[in-house]
């Protein structure tokens, strides 16, 4: 067993895990955040994506152990107040849900592309995204509420602006 | 030119209509069957064939029941004493999809839970494991060994009906399942008299469900009233229910717990 110590959502939350344990299980089983969704433990489709230190990532690969020191953030992290982030209030206007699975994965993925400074342009957002997966093809409206959700916060926070738009491949 | 007010049916057809559902699928509070955890729940994980056909020649689960956190395994040998009846087919061809038109010749073989002696698809179940967590179950599965004898496979339909055929189930003595004519009105005359013919043959692919939430499944026991309550990631929960022994379920749709999200469509039937 080994002792990590790592904030949640804000929250430091320290525990004993098993070396083998995966950051994803750590989440869902050991503090109960289930709303990150494991849809393949493969790495394939990405529904359990997280920010872990501002980049999203894969938490079905990542250990625990590894996530040691970080900053992880969940879909739980996202709303405050009663008010839904840009994102989800985005994904919502645009209908970018149907069975929900996909989603928590989705928006991480999608924060992580917005606040890595990506380009916006449709197929650099689809480009982005070819890590996560979505079963009830909404990839359309998927796309369509990260462009709009991205000007909104880039408005917002003119900081954290373009930087020179390397296209990501994916989430990490 | 004349203002004329937005009609009141634009609100709702064609109106862009916010989802109830959304808030909370968009806040992680969505509630799926992998999010259930129950008090000393036990965890179940299954030794699947690798190949399409074969016979079990040996199946030795000494070295998993050993493992640690591994409370049983079982093959289908061992469980076959318990199961009262094959499982039941769901969607039996005629009687309940086309009922004006039913076959009569559609022949159901056996499905048994875990395979007896042969499997006859890949990924068919030859042993499951009872552990008391997701590792030790997924461990223990690994330590089953199993020796198959193969058989020879089919994996052409029009192949699987030539005479000489390998017959997958023995007791049926040919491959066919069953022929479902189909037809609406006077076929017939409308061929004779329609100016052009085409004659053609048509084939479906195998339908493949594959929704991103994974197959799952949580049972709760309540011996004292000889029921159950099962949770189950399906696009069809009626359906399913009326596959399981009727007087031993209860499905409790709103006390208690909530019915669990399915990823798998968004239609229950």
């Amino acid at each position: 067993m080994r002792r990590i110590a790592l904030t949640v959502n804000g929250v430091r939350r320290e525990a004993e895990v098993e070396p083998r344990l995966l950051l994803v299980y750590f989440l869902r089983e050991t503090l109960g955040l289930t709303g990150t969704n494991v849809g393949c433990d493969t790495s394939s489709c990405g529904a359990c994506t997280v920010m872990m230190d501002g980049k999203s990532v894969k938490s079905c690969t990542v250990l625990a152990v590894q996530a040691d020191g970080a900053e992880i953030t969940t879909i739980e992290g996202l709303a405050s107040d009663g008010q839904l982030h840009p994102l989800q209030e985005s994904f919502r206007k645009n209908h970018g849900l149907q069975c929900g699975f996909c989603t928590p994965g989705m928006i991480m993925a999608g924060l992580g592309l917005i606040e890595s400074g990506a380009g916006m342009e449709e197929e650099e957002v689809r480009l982005g995204l070819e890590g996560n997966l979505c079963r009830c093809t909404g990839y359309q409206n998927i796309v369509k509420a990260i462009q709009e959700a991205a000007g909104e916060m880039r408005q917002a926070a003119p900081a954290a602006a373009p930087q020179p738009a390397a296209v990501q491949g994916g989430s990490e | 030119m004349t203002q004329v007010a937005e009609p009141e049916a634009k609100r709702w057809v064609g109106g862009g209509i916010l989802r109830k559902e959304d808030p909370e699928l968009l806040t992680g509070q969505g509630r799926y069957v992998d999010d259930i955890a129950l008090p000393g729940m036990l965890w179940l994980s299954f030794v699947r064939s690798p190949v399409a056909h074969a016979t079990i020649a040996n199946l030795d689960t000494a070295a998993a029941k050993e493992l640690p956190g591994v409370l049983a395994v079982f093959t289908g040998q061992e469980l076959a004493e318990e199961w009262a009846a094959a499982m039941p087919c769901a969607w039996p061809i005629g009687n309940r999809i086309m009922p004006e038109e039913p076959t009569n010749d559609a022949r159901t073989p056996d499905h048994w839970p875990v395979a007896k002696g042969r499997v006859r698809f890949m990924g068919e179940i030859v042993a499951v494991v009872v552990a008391d967590s997701r590792e030790h179950a997924a461990d223990a599965i690994e330590a089953v060994e199993v020796d198959y004898d193969e058989l020879p496979v089919v994996t052409d339909m029009l192949d699987a009906l030539e005479d000489g055929s390998q017959v997958i189930h023995d007791s049926l003595g040919s491959n066919e399942a069953y022929t479902w004519g189909m037809s609406n009105g006077d076929v017939d005359r409308v061929f004779a008299e329609a100016p052009v013919v085409v004659k053609e043959r048509y084939y479906h692919p195998r339908l493949i469900p594959n929704a991103i939430e994974p197959r799952g499944v949580v049972v709760q026991p309540i011996p004292a009233q000889g029921e159950f309550t099962l949770w189950s990631a399906t696009q069809i929960p009626t359906s399913s229910r009326s596959c399981w022994p009727s007087r031993s379920i209860s499905t409790r749709p709103r006390s208690g717990w909530s019915p669990p999200m399915s990823a798998e469509g968004s239609a229950p039937s």
